[in-house]
């Protein structure tokens, strides 16, 4: 029997940060379509221009997120900005319930 | 079309997350048969998980998601990392918390005690005059990785033990008179 092949995947990690092209490609999504979610404020690149835009996991997520929040649940961006907001909320309320239980 | 990407949450024994483990997991895919139907066939992948990735944290692995459609990519997998509960240790972000039980005379007079840590037992030195409460910090000793550095923070607690025997009463007694002191002097009581 052979030798067991792990996968190396990419750790998606805090220093992690990547372009427009990139988001896009990770994402299966259009730049256009990118650039709506940034004017909803769903996600708030670094830079100021879309060349200079810099996306970090935190966006990567979102972005994925409200993908299939459109897909899955026809949820317009405004509602998703909302969930997401709601959603990490909930994350931390938890995280902090555990530390202190 | 490009395949779907999948999710899916591997749950970490923190010491998993501090050295880096080599896992197998088998995910559910839906899969299209002979006739059409859609049913789920398990689908069992082998992942090396790096060491010091931390709570939350994502692996992505290109190509291993839902396969395509004519002849497209198939989508990625992304790996949520979450930590089993530990009775000793907790993580935040990189740093590993736990609380170290010492007694009163390793805490007024100074000790050098064993702490476990996730790489092992190391001795910590604890100062004369410490209260319960006192936080340590044992440099490198968390989630780490090349770039990032996690520490150990070691929060003192003070157990004081039972006075059971007449002679042990008697040593509390001794201490009351020979150390008075007013723990509740800032309460104004």
């Amino acid at each position: 029997m052979g030798d067991i092949q792990y996968l190396q995947g990419t750790v998606l990690n805090e220093e992690m940060q990547c372009s427009l092209a990139e988001i896009c490609r990770f994402c299966g999504v259009t730049a256009e379509r990118i650039h709506e979610m940034v004017e909803e404020g769903v996600i708030s690149p670094h830079g100021v221009s879309p060349r200079e835009w810099n996306f970090t996991t935190i966006e990567i997520r979102r972005v994925q997120t409200t993908v299939r929040l459109q897909n899955d649940l026809q949820v317009n961006l405004p509602g998703c900005a909302l969930v997401l907001d709601l959603i990490e909320e909930l994350e931390e309320l938890r995280f902090l319930n555990r530390r202190h239980t | 079309m490009k395949g779907e990407d999948q999710h899916a949450k591997v749950i970490l024994h923190l010491r998993d997350a501090f050295h880096g483990a080599k896992q197998t997991m088998t995910l559910s895919r839906p899969v299209v048969d002979n006739q059409g139907h859609v049913i789920t066939t398990p689908h069992t992948l082998h992942v090396a998980i790096p060491k010091g990735i931390i709570e939350g944290q994502r692996i992505r692995l290109e190509g291993q998601g839902l396969p395509g459609t004519g002849g497209s990519t198939a989508g990625d997998l992304y790996l949520e990392i979450a930590f089993q509960e530990d009775n000793l240790f907790h993580a935040e972000k990189r740093d590993i918390h736990m609380t170290l039980p010492i007694t009163p005379w390793e805490a007024a007079l100074g000790a050098s005690v064993t702490v476990p840590t996730l790489a092992g037992n190391v001795t910590l030195k604890i100062a004369q005059g410490s209260q319960g409460g006192k936080k340590l910090r044992l440099k490198g000793k968390g989630l780490s990785t090349e770039r990032q550095k996690g520490d150990q923070i070691v929060t003192l607690r003070v157990v004081v033990p039972e006075a059971v025997t007449d002679e042990q009463k008697k040593l509390y007694a001794t201490m009351a008179e020979i150390m008075p002191a007013n723990p509740r002097q800032k309460l104004g009581v």
